[in-house]
């Protein structure tokens, strides 16, 4: 036996798996070899070494996790754990339903601002919006300061009829100035819209009539009527519409106090069924724009000569319906 | 032998104490064949448990043929190599760096300090074996398996199993020889 075979079967002889045979000729190659013999004992050492290493533990607690994951799982926990699913699928769905209900939280905020928003104008007729942009040139040098205070204490804002919620109403007039235009309510505008309230349930009855379209809210500056419903909402947008357009009749009506002649138009356009579509103020007249429904003309013409010497300077030679007309207002 | 056959009776009829009573036994054994193979306390733990709950299942096809312990350290050694082989395992080989700076069982502190040094250089040497040696070394010289149980263990023939555990130990004496001359 060389070095070689006898080196392959050292191991086996450290662990006592040779045959009788082999283990004589290994002992036998020993005797004559000092290099085997102290390759031999490296090997032993070796092992030794391997074999006396300090033994590794178990964590504490393995043995009750172990148990515990070896128990029977109840059909409940079963089914529920079926139920549920894991992480990977269930982070991206709740991160999803987390931007879905945020998503809709402020989709119904910003309704729910816009409805309240919708809510409050709707407290203040829309002629209040024109008459806002209209009073702009109030401002200017020879405005009437004294208007607004000369306007009788505030009644209660009408409430908000929902077919008034119209977005082109809120205009570049703040809501405190709308309330309180809509509060510069005088008794003779209250009742001039009660009237035309009691009218304009007469004209719900008859279909055929077209003024029951009109039933505006009474246009004027200190009215703040109800609406009707939505026919009635798209008549009086239909009103608002013409009054952008040129007035059909210009007239003048001479009065010795404007503001008071300025208050019963307004009412009567009201009691008419019409709406106050502008309003300037100029240094020596006021001007109103009004557009009312074409057969009630004939009652406007009449009537306004109540309140001051009417004259017309133009009128069209068939009333339109609606029709607008342009009073000037002045001493 | 007549403790264990009445141990592996008690398992086969399903008694739940006699499956607390086989971990508490093997626990640190199958935990330790695990860590030395995979250098992970906490992959070791896993496939420690793993071995228990297999052969929980198993039992009732426990038919005694092997010594119990035998059969376990199959399983472990089984669950080991093949974590060892999986493809997510190979990418993070580096953590076999961490059998050699692991804490033993016992508490270093209380060692010697060339004792600890001599503890780190012989489980690095392990840990630096291939993994076909190592799991020989491991069964033979750590846990004292029998050539035959760790055939029987590994599916190996024990000629087999005499090479690689000769190769083995060659590979650790070359490695530890500052501490064999």
């Amino acid at each position: 036996m060389n070095c070689h075979d006898a080196r392959e079967l050292f191991s086996a002889l450290i662990d006592e798996m040779l045959t009788r045979e082999e283990r004589a000729d290994v002992y036998g190659h020993l005797a004559t070899c000092a290099e085997c013999r102290r390759e031999l004992a490296a090997i032993e050492r070796t092992v030794a070494l391997v074999r006396g290493a300090p033994p590794v533990r178990a964590p504490a607690g393995f043995v009750d996790r172990v148990v515990a994951a070896a128990r029977p799982t109840p059909w409940y926990v079963r089914a529920a754990r079926a139920a549920l699913l894991p992480w990977p699928v269930k982070l991206p769905l709740g991160a999803a339903a987390v931007l879905l209900v945020g998503g809709l939280a402020v989709l119904m905020f910003r309704g729910s601002q816009e409805q309240q928003s919708t809510a409050r104008y709707d407290t203040v007729p829309p002629v209040l919006a024109d008459r806002r942009v209209t009073e702009a040139p109030t401002d200017a040098p020879g405005a009437p300061a004294s208007r607004a205070p000369a306007m009788p204490p505030a009644a209660p804002p009408a409430p908000a009829p929902p077919e008034a919620a119209s977005s082109d109403r809120i205009g570049a007039a703040g809501e405190a100035d709308r309330t309180a235009a809509a509060s510069r309510l005088d008794p003779a505008q209250k009742r001039a819209e009660q009237e035309f309230r009691a009218e304009s349930k007469t004209r719900d009855a008859a279909p055929a009539d077209n003024l029951g379209a009109t039933r505006a809210p009474a246009p004027a500056v200190q009215s703040a009527p109800p609406a009707a419903g939505e026919p009635a909402l798209a008549k009086r947008e239909g009103l608002r519409q013409k009054a952008a357009e040129k007035a059909d009749v210009i007239a003048r009506l001479a009065a010795p106090d404007r503001d008071t002649a300025e208050r019963g138009v307004v009412a009567l356009v009201a009691r008419l069924g019409g709406t106050v579509t502008a309003r300037r103020v100029e240094a020596d007249a006021t001007v109103i724009e009004v557009a009312i429904p074409g057969d009630r003309y004939g009652d406007f013409a009449r009537e306004i000569g109540r309140l001051g010497a009417f004259s017309v300077e133009s009128e069209p030679s068939a009333a339109p319906d609606p029709i607008r007309i342009a009073v000037r207002l002045g001493a | 032998m007549q403790e264990e056959a009445a141990l592996v009776v008690r398992l086969r009829q399903g008694d739940r104490r006699a499956f607390e009573e086989l971990v508490i036994a093997y626990q640190h054994r199958v935990f330790g064949i695990a860590f030395r193979m995979l250098g992970n306390r906490a992959e070791a733990e896993e496939i420690a448990q793993e071995t228990f709950l297999r052969a929980y299942g198993a039992l009732p096809d426990f038919r005694g043929e092997a010594r119990l312990h035998t059969w376990l350290y199959a399983i472990a050694s089984r669950l080991c190599l093949n974590r060892l082989a999986s493809a997510d395992r190979r990418l993070v080989r580096g953590d076999d760096e961490a059998l050699a700076t692991a804490p033993a069982g016992e508490p270093s502190a209380a060692a010697v300090l060339e004792r600890a040094e001599l503890d780190a250089a012989v489980r690095e040497a392990i840990a630096a074996l291939p993994e076909e040696r190592r799991i020989v070394v491991v069964l033979r010289d750590v846990e004292g398996l029998s050539y035959e149980e760790i055939g029987e263990a590994l599916g190996l023939e024990p000629g087999t199993v005499r090479s690689r555990l000769h190769r083995a130990r060659l590979d650790l004496k070359a490695k530890l020889e500052r501490f064999t001359r």
